[in-house]
């Protein structure tokens, strides 16, 4: 026991380290690569009429005359205590500006999160039990037909087909960023099933390559000598263990949901993080994207630091060698 | 054992079944498909010009016309012509994503396999940076390169260059950890072969189908990439034809005009599913397992 929970440091640890690179990597884009964002942020046009003593002056009132060492330490702590400071023109919290949008998104990804996992579980079991046969071949066509389909694309055929031809929903969201969540969760139908369909086919020839090499294993043949139903090998034993391909993507497959909810957010106007990502790029309103991008990443390593204790619970093996290792 | 640990017997028993494998490939309808649309494809992108000789960002009369037989689609908004910008729309996207992800698999495959063969602490460095940029969500990273970089077409491609690297890396230093199990590696290090000599001569040709694959199935994401960013604003921008563009321009006349929307949507489409089918079905022949389709 001892050696799991020494084993679950290593990984609270390893997290932390990745985090703190992904907040070096935020920090070398968005402040030192482009000039520095004094520069970054003056409009061209307008920079032109900036004395170099003015820039300095602006420069050291912001402390971007300081070593980048220093600077960044300073970036880093703010991101990591969740201190994302103030817009650069409104002065106003960052975290107030981005709270509403993020719990929308939020909403977005979870449903989106929920209903692939169920789909996938689904036709991944299915197409599992005959590989090779008639209900496999017409799932996997499928699913690759649907992986190939760029979610903006999806998204705007769904606007044509349900708001234009068929009339049933408007073409596009008009809920404040702080509706109530009810009108933003009864919104948020048509860009779930955007998402969905571009995304749950990658997770789903995951399984079903997971579940193929589990029902051909030997310990699955020994439950099917033992008399037991097929429903209750292929859930019991042959799933917990075809599921551990699929885990190990996890982070991959959160970082694609949040790619692909900014660019379903924009086809239907969704009052989420998307537009405001957008509108801070446009703005180049700098400690926002920090703000965004830092805490997209968390979202990413907190997945996946919670897969790998799934893939601990479920894989007997893994268990096994943390506690001999 | 003998005829393994010779260096040159694996990559000549390869050619050998390449005919088989091709036969069993072109009799599945469809990786057929599939072929057929990237060679439409390839075919447009190259003879785009030829085919639709309207210039595709000249204003050629009035906007909205209907189809005609100078306009075989008709004119958009403001007046180009539809027809050459959906013909030509893929092609900047196309060369783009080219050589993007030709530089990305250039260097994936050199720290991949440094990763993979020598292992140890380079390893450990190596995918850790990996694993802090793959946990950036692709569009931000995008977004906060773009940033760095300027939204001009060129700098689109060390743009996808440093997004595709890492998932490449991943690939190559997977493969290079399997091969490096192998007899004929461990032969060749039994005869006393260099580090180099080894990571050329029998690492590295066998990981030209794999590549093949990665080029294939990266370029046609990256393909769809840019044009999510065009239509986000953040990739090419006008008055160059693209089909992500096109489809934002469409939004604002959707109720009259569908398919202003739908023609570049089902060209951007028809391209990645071509490409996925071909790779798809030409991996399974081949025998090699490609990652991003599982």
């Amino acid at each position: 026991m001892g050696s799991i929970m020494n084993m679950l440091g290593r990984r609270l640890i390893l997290s932390f380290a990745i985090l703190s690179l992904t907040s070096l990597i935020v920090f070398l884009g968005t402040e030192v690569l482009p000039g520095d964002a004094i520069t970054a942020t003056i409009p061209a046009e307008e920079l032109a009429f900036y004395t170099p003593e003015q820039l300095a002056d602006l420069r050291k009132e912001y402390g971007l005359d300081r070593p980048l060492p220093v600077r960044f330490l300073e970036v880093w702590e703010r991101l990591f205590t969740f201190d994302f400071g103030t817009t650069l023109i409104k002065k106003e919290p960052v975290l107030d500006h981005i709270a509403h949008p993020m719990i929308n998104s939020g909403i977005l990804a979870g449903l989106a999160m929920l209903v692939m996992l169920g789909l996938v579980l689904v036709l991944g079991i299915l197409a599992s039990l005959k590989p090779g046969g008639r209900l496999d071949t017409a799932i996997s066509a499928t699913t690759l037909f649907t992986y190939s389909m760029p979610d903006f694309v999806v998204g705007n055929v769904f606007v044509v087909i349900f708001a234009v031809w068929l009339g049933l929903t408007p073409a596009v969201i008009f809920a404040p960023t702080n509706a109530p969540k009810l009108t933003i969760l009864l919104a948020s139908l048509l860009p779930v099933a955007a998402l969905c369909i571009h995304g749950a086919a990658y997770q789903f020839r995951l399984l079903r390559a997971g579940m193929v090499e589990a029902l051909n294993s030997d310990y699955v043949e020994r439950a099917r000598l033992a008399g037991l139903p097929t429903w209750y090998i292929c859930i019991r034993h042959a799933l917990p263990v075809a599921m551990i391909p699929m885990l190990n993507g996890t982070a991959q497959f959160v970082a694609g949901l949040l790619s692909g909810s900014v660019v379903v957010e924009t086809v239907f106007k969704y009052p989420g993080v998307g537009s405001e990502l957008l509108r801070a790029l446009a703005q180049r309103e700098i400690p926002t994207i920090q703000a965004i991008a830092f805490l997209a990443a968390l979202a990413v390593v907190t997945a996946n630091f919670i897969a790998d204790l799934a893939i601990l619970g479920l894989d007997p093996r893994v268990r096994a060698s943390a506690q001999h290792g | 054992m003998a005829d393994i640990s010779h260096p040159s017997a694996f990559p000549s028993a390869m050619r050998k079944l390449k005919s088989p494998a091709l036969r069993r490939a072109l009799s599945e309808p469809a990786t057929v498909f599939g072929l057929v649309l990237v060679a439409i494809h390839l075919f447009l992108a190259v003879f785009g010009p030829w085919i639709a000789t309207h210039d595709t960002s000249a204003l050629v009369g009035d906007p909205m016309q209907i189809p005609s037989w100078d306009f075989l689609m008709g004119t958009d908004q403001i007046g180009r012509d539809y027809f050459s910008r959906i013909i030509n729309g893929g092609r900047i996207a196309l060369m783009v994503s080219f050589f993007g992800v030709s530089l990305a698999l250039f260097v994936g495959t050199a720290l991949g396999i440094t990763a993979g063969y020598i292992g140890g602490r380079v390893d450990e460095i190596i995918m850790r940076i990996v694993d802090a940029m793959m946990s950036i969500p692709e569009l931000i990273l995008i977004a906060i390169l773009t940033l760095a970089l300027g939204k001009d077409v060129l700098a689109l491609i060390p743009v996808i260059a440093i997004v595709y690297t890492w998932g490449a890396i991943r690939v190559i230093r997977a493969k290079t950890i399997s091969l490096s199990m192998l007899d004929f590696v461990r032969a060749a290090e039994l005869r006393g072969e260099s580090r180099w000599a080894i990571i050329a001569r029998e690492i590295f040709p066998n990981l030209t189908g794999i590549l093949g694959v990665e080029l294939a199935v990266r370029i046609s994401s990256a393909v769809l990439r840019i044009s999510a960013l065009s239509f986000l604003g953040l990739g090419i921008s006008q008055p160059t034809p693209d089909w992500g563009l096109m489809v934002q321009e469409a939004m604002g006349v959707v109720f009259t005009d569908p398919w202003f929307l739908l023609l570049p949507a089902l060209m951007l489409s028809s391209l990645i599913v071509g490409v996925n089918f071909m790779v798809d079905g030409l991996s399974r022949a081949f025998g090699i397992s490609s990652s991003e389709l599982g």
